[in-house]
């Protein structure tokens, strides 16, 4: 199967006022720009398995209908001015895939399941008192990124836009004020 | 006690901390995790995002994506792109074109009608016009001949008056 190389340029830009008019030419060079953004996206959502090309091109398919849907809803909701349109197409292509998959995974019969499958464990969640403003938005999510995405802090750096430096600044200070939390013996 | 983190103990506050979870919270829109991502977001916005981006591993695992997926290299399959481009008929879009064919296009079906109904009503005058004209030309021509039966030239209520 031949492939489109991703040689349209990143900097086309994109009639979007045109496109939600319902400009052919618009749509098509929008489909030649994004595809790639769009199939990326799909193949992530997918996960680690091997999709089937077949799977892969109708969940792309997919994105493009819910872009195009009723009158390009989606798209005249979008706005230049806050974000970049391949980093938001990013995002509806991958939770679009995430939805398709929920929707076309077999559900078995209840009555096929084994009653030991059904049965639910008792959940034991600590009972932690934590208080709201122990860390920050930030320090949270740059500990969960490093111990539970296992990012390393060169990719934390970038995904949040700031130095690397400041990476291993705010997950220092954030360990102090856990173990000052937790530990204020110093135990 | 020393500013330094082993592993590990790192590791176990964390996972302390992470038992946490926060009250519930506005969701954050498609649009709102793109300015984000793309450094656009004011600090109130910022802090709403990284709060709900710590909670959720699917928004998590979505902001990552698309940020992989923006930056992709990766070509796509040219099936896709057909597909993608057929979604959008050019039967459509011809009613849409620009320039005075595309104007009347538009106007196309009102112009249609206000010719039939032009044409229909030439016709009907025409033919009423005709039909009056024929009426008039045969009462003057069968007028003379009435008068002259009965010997006069003048016209019949000058004969009657004085009777």
């Amino acid at each position: 199967m031949a492939d489109i190389r991703t040689s349209v340029q990143h900097d086309t830009e994109i009639d979007l006022k045109a496109l939600v008019g319902g400009d052919k030419r618009s749509w098509d060079t929008f489909c030649a720009r994004y595809a790639p953004t769009i199939h990326a996206a799909v193949r992530r959502a997918f996960g680690i398995g091997r999709p089937s090309q077949d799977d892969l091109l109708d969940a792309g398919q997919e994105v493009f209908l819910k872009l195009c849907r009723d009158d390009y809803k989606l798209l005249r909701e979008f706005d230049p001015k806050r974000a970049k349109l391949a980093t938001w197409i990013g995002i509806i292509a991958y939770s679009t895939t995430v939805d398709w998959l929920r929707r076309r995974k077999p559900t078995a019969n209840i009555d096929d399941v084994p009653e030991a499958a059904l049965a639910v464990d008792p959940v034991e969640r600590e009972k932690l008192q934590i208080p709201d403003g122990l860390l920050s938005q930030r320090q949270a999510l740059v500990l969960k990124l490093i111990y539970d995405r296992e990012m390393d802090v060169p990719e934390i750096a970038k995904l949040l836009n700031v130095e690397q430096q400041t990476v291993r600044s705010t997950h220092h200070k954030a360990l102090i004020r856990l173990r000052e939390h937790f530990n204020p013996a110093g135990g | 006690m020393t500013d330094e983190f082993n592993p590990a103990e790192a590791r176990r506050l964390w996972r302390l901390a992470a038992a946490h979870k926060p009250a519930a919270m506005r969701p954050v829109s498609a649009l709102e995790l793109a300015a984000w991502l793309d450094g656009k977001a004011d600090a109130a916005l910022a802090a709403r995002v990284e709060q709900a981006l710590a909670a959720d591993d699917t928004l998590l695992e979505t902001a990552l994506a698309a940020r992989a997926a923006s930056e992709s290299e990766e070509a796509a399959p040219e099936r896709l792109l057909v597909r993608a481009r057929a979604m959008v008929a050019p039967a459509v879009v011809a009613s849409k074109r620009g320039g005075l064919m595309g104007q009347l296009g538009a106007w196309r079906r009102g112009l249609e009608w206000a010719a039939v109904g032009a044409c229909f009503l030439i016709v009907a005058t025409g033919g009423f016009w005709m039909g009056g004209s024929l009426s008039d030309n045969v009462a003057e021509a069968a007028q003379p001949a009435t008068y002259s039966l009965l010997g006069i030239d003048e016209e019949p209520a000058d004969l009657f008056e004085g009777i």
